[in-house]
């Protein structure tokens, strides 16, 4: 197990590593010349240069990416050329709010999404299963700017029961971020639940198909036992991969859910960085997202193998 | 006599395909008194599992009991309350299915299973369920409990599926199949148990299996199943040696019996291909492969008749089944075996290690790896025009051997040589020649036949790519191949899924020929097939070679079909051949204990052999048999691999014990059986 944890851990470095080679690769191929973004349309050539030398865009590519990379990993993350700020706490900061609405995202979507798929499951083929397979999905194949301007318009200016606006600050006191969240958690929720749900559902289906479940009804338990022992722990299994894989995009892919709500999470500022061409902080961000899928990943696998007997990691096969 | 424990009234069980309900038992009517076992055979397809689960109450969803009605003591369960079925199920309806792996929740320990089986207080089910794996022999019931299913072989896990089945006072045990996955000296083991539990149990028992020896074995009365219906009902013993229905008969005749030899009596398989639901003949369901039908056959549904007391029987002209099994009849045969004794393929000292993952520390301490010796030094030779049977059970490295010969995996050292040149190893580097001289038919047609392909496609790619053909003349020789495997023409534009499985082997075995090979290597290609379409193949295997003069490398774990197809015979435990020579020599007496033990494995009194949980770790050192070997082997046994000693013509074997020894032991044991 330590063994196997060690392989992937390095294994986990090796990706980032990577990463950062094609992220800033990527970066550095954009069009468009950041000095002239800066410096704007009539700048001369004396000044672009001096800009580039003033930034280090004048070094050899191989260099510069060097310089970052020991800058990134040593904890500075250098200046953003936009703001004239740090990038680190900013970075930071958007990556605590993004992880703050992912968490309650999963809070609400994965209680919600498994029970229904449950249901679902168990009743296959039946009323109740093809009502929720059809609205789950109907759901889910609405925009998010629909769903969002949707509940804004109902929650926020007809029942008047949430805030429109979720663009918290870090100062802004906990019990006053919780309804802020609310929001844009639902809308979030509303495109992961159809997946979800459906994933459980035919996990169910099909554990309720194996053989062991009928072993498991010879012995005369109860359908709740046997649902609750025998059906739900392996139909679940798959799960937790999904929900790894949504946490990656809880974290960065929420763009268009942050923009209508106006929360300051990190796919906001993403937008902001290219819009800005600002380099340095796109990388950054870039960077903190390949982290968090990775880890996340890693998680999902250890979590996996925890679950599964079967999996024995690191071990050798019988 | 005592009032039966099981009664099944005409009963009809039907499962929902798409819109219509398919009917797949038909009437069918029963009754299994206290400590009975009552057998029920038939081929896939016949109805057996589905009769089984509906009278356990548990068949599928998609599954209906749409007449008559299962009582158990005088209960009728079709119409129970799911609390009260609920309860019958926890103290009286037990199964022991075909796949213990299957049927154990892979991600719970095999006590917490065995605990929630036995129910009630936790302390004593603890107790009671440490009892009951003991009771089942096994050997360390404390670790086995805390064991995950696929860390116990299959035999341990059917022991505790047995367990499971046998725990408290069961009324009703239905067996499914319960060695089908089993290896056969396994399977004699756990045969032996069931028959040891029955016996103290005492509950009404029914036994479905596709194996008549099984059968014969185990059960009091037999029913013979056939397209959802009780063809014939009978004491085992009259059923078998006096068969009353012309479908039994069928099924006894294309046995490969001992005595029989391919050379000389071909199998008597039955015609056609048994009904599929929804498209059942209009009189007989047996009528359209029967030789005894006529028109009152086929308008005429005969119903289930008592020629004697206790035997049923649903033929009209039950009279007329009169033979049991003919004779053999010792036709002069025309088949000689031309090239008789030219070497066509020889093996030299073949080995193949698989290396086995290696912990990082052991790596970088620079540590060897460990490996697995599928192939430990494995000499054989094939001769022009004749067969070369091997046998030995999962894990003796059978297919190994047949991936290295045809080149898909790489021996580890040794040489492959065809017509005294060396083979390269890897399949990449073979020449189109050599490919098209080595063919190979595997043990499941239905992957091994691309579904997009048609019948005359699939023929056409060997032809052209290994046959050196154009396309035209190409599609001239399809027809031949098809006519050499006995399939009507117009199958050409068939596709697999048009296809029955025997069909499909056919067809198979008609794309191997196809290039006109020298040798055919044959996995286990009969095995997935139920006993009448398999004596088909077998006839027409043995009828290619006299056409075409090919040889074959027949891999099979089955001994009555090596015994019947094969000329010579290697036995292979663990990667080594341990006996070897003409398989009459090597069959009749075995010599070998191995050999003893696999052949005996279908008798009552046959040896059994020690199971040996993970034979993995066993030193390289002695004789790979050692540890398992029923005859008490000495200390040398364990320490230095035995020499090849040898039996007189080309007869050899692998073992300490003087052949004298072994040949009175034998003799005593043929005696015994």
């Amino acid at each position: 197990m330590i063994q196997y944890l060690l392989r992937r851990l390095i294994l986990l470095g090796g990706t980032i590593l990577i990463s950062s080679l094609i992220i800033f690769l990527i970066c550095r191929l954009l069009p468009g010349d950041v000095a002239r973004v800066l410096l704007g349309r009539e700048a001369g050539e004396a000044a672009l240069a001096a800009l580039r030398a003033e930034l280090g865009l004048d070094r050899p590519l191989p260099i510069q990416y060097l310089d970052w990379l020991i800058g990134f990993v040593s904890g500075d993350w250098g200046m953003a050329y936009s703001t004239r700020q740090p990038i680190r706490p900013m970075v930071l900061e958007r990556l605590a709010n993004s992880l703050l609405l992912a968490g309650a995202t999963l809070t609400l979507s994965l209680p919600l999404g498994i029970a229904l798929g449950v249901w679902a499951g168990w009743r296959a083929g039946k009323l109740d299963d093809t009502l929720i397979s059809v609205s789950t999905l109907a759901v889910t194949g609405l925009p998010e700017f629909v769903t969002g301007l949707l509940l804004i318009d109902l929650f926020a200016f007809r029942l008047r029961w949430l805030p429109a606006n979720s663009s918290i600050r870090p100062d802004t006191p906990f019990f006053e971020i919780l309804p802020q969240l609310l929001l844009p958690a639902i809308t979030a929720t509303l495109v992961l639940l159809a997946y979800i749900a459906r994933l459980t559902r035919a996990g169910v289906i099909s554990e309720l198909e194996q053989e062991y479940t009928r072993t498991a009804l010879l012995k005369g338990l109860s359908p709740l036992t046997m649902l609750r022992r025998h059906v739900l722990r392996n139909a679940l299994l798959p799960t937790i991969t999904v929900v790894a894989i949504s946490l990656g995009w809880l974290i960065s892919g929420l763009i268009v859910v942050e923009n209508v709500y106006n929360y300051p999470g990190i796919g906001r500022l993403l937008t902001f960085a290219i819009d800005r061409r600002d380099l340095l902080l796109l990388q950054a961000v870039a960077m903190v997202t390949v982290v968090i899928f990775a880890v996340a990943n890693l998680l999902a696998d250890l979590m996996y193998a925890l679950l599964d007997p079967r999996i024995r990691l690191g071990s050798e096969e019988r | 006599m005592t009032i039966p424990v099981l009664t099944v009234n005409n009963l009809t069980v039907a499962y929902r395909v798409g819109q219509q309900e398919l009917a797949v038992v038909r009437e069918v009517s029963l009754a299994v008194h206290e400590g009975e076992i009552l057998g029920i055979v038939g081929e896939s397809g016949s109805g057996k599992s589905t009769l089984g689960l509906a009278i356990l109450q548990a068949l599928p969803s998609t599954g209906r009991i749409c007449a008559g009605q299962v009582f158990l003591d005088g209960v009728e369960l079709t119409g129970l309350s799911g609390s009260a079925r609920r309860a019958l199920w926890a103290n009286s309806l037990r199964l022991v299915p075909q796949n213990p792996l299957a049927a154990l929740n892979p991600t719970m320990r095999i006590g917490e299973q065995l605990i929630e089986a036995i129910g009630g207080d936790r302390t004593t089910a603890t107790a009671q369920a440490i009892n009951v794996l003991k009771r089942v022999h096994i050997p360390d019931p404390a670790r086995v409990m805390r064991s995950y299913p696929h860390e116990l072989s299959g035999g341990m896990q059917q022991r505790v599926m047995i367990a499971m089945a046998l725990h408290g006072t069961p009324r009703l045990l239905v067996l499914d199949e319960p060695t089908t996955s089993l290896d056969v000296t396994t399977e004699a083991a756990v045969i032996d148990l069931l028959a040891e539990l029955i016996a103290e149990k005492q509950p009404a028992t029914i036994f479905i299996s596709h194996n008549l020896g099984l059968v014969a074995r185990l059960a009091t009365r037999t029913a013979v199943m056939y397209a959802g219906e009780l063809v014939e009902v009978a004491p085992t013993a009259p059923l078998f040696d006096r068969p009353r229905h012309p479908y039994t008969q069928g099924l006894l005749q294309s046995l490969p019996r001992p005595g029989l030899r391919y050379d000389h009596h071909p199998l008597h398989p039955i015609n056609g291909t048994i009904p599929a639901p929804g498209a059942l003949p209009a009189g007989c369901v047996f009528a359209p492969r029967c030789s005894l039908a006529d028109e009152r056959c086929r308008r005429e549904r005969p119903s289930l008749i008592a020629i004697t007391e206790h035997h049923l029987t649903r033929c009209h002209y039950w009279q007329q089944v009169t033979q049991g099994v003919p004779l053999p009849s010792v036709a002069a045969s025309s088949m000689s075996s031309n090239g008789n004794g030219q070497v066509l393929l020889t093996t030299h000292h073949l080995t193949k290690t698989i290396a086995r993952r290696q912990s990082l520390f052991d790596k970088l301490r620079g540590q060897p790896a460990p490996v697995v010796k599928a192939l430990a030094g494995v000499d054989l030779t094939v001769h022009r025009n004749r067969i070369l049977g091997v046998v030995g059970e999962s894990g003796s490295g059978k297919t190994t051997l047949a991936r290295c010969l045809i080149g898909l995996s790489e021996p580890s050292s040794g040489t492959i040589k065809l017509l005294d040149i060396p083979l390269a190893p890897s399949i990449q580097r073979r020449s189109r020649e050599e490919l098209r001289r080595l063919q190979m038919v595997l043990q499941n047609p239905q992957e091994a036949l691309n579904p997009a392909l048609t019948v005359g496609e699939a023929l056409l790619r060997p032809l052209i790519r290994l046959g050196r053909m154009n396309r035209r003349e190409a599609r001239q020789r399809i027809p031949e191949l098809l006519r050499l495997v006995k399939l009507p023409p117009d199958y050409i534009d068939r596709r697999p899924a048009q296809l029955s499985g025997g069909e499909k082997q056919r067809v198979a075995i008609a794309r191997a020929l196809a290039t006109m090979p020298d040798l055919l290597l044959l996995d286990e290609a009969v095995s997935a097939l139920d006993v009448s379409v398999q004596a088909a193949v077998l006839n027409l295997l043995a009828e290619v070679k006299e056409r075409t003069g090919v040889s074959y490398l027949f891999i099979t774990h089955d001994l009555a079909v090596v015994s019947y197809l094969a000329d010579e015979v290697v036995v292979m435990y663990r990667g080594q051949i341990v006996e070897s020579g003409p398989v009459q020599a090597v069959l009749a007496p075995p010599l070998h204990p191995y050999t003893e033990a696999l052949l005996t494995a279908t008798s009552s009194r046959g040896v059994r052999l020690r199971e040996v949980e993970e034979p993995d770790s066993l030193s390289e050192s002695g004789c790979p048999f050692y540890r398992r070997c029923p005859r008490t082997p000495g200390d040398i046994c364990a320490t230095t691999p035995p020499p090849w000693r040898d039996a007189g013509n080309g007869h050899r074997i692998r073992c300490y014990i003087p052949l004298e020894e072994l040949q009175i032991i034998q003799r005593s044991v043929l005696i015994e059986l």
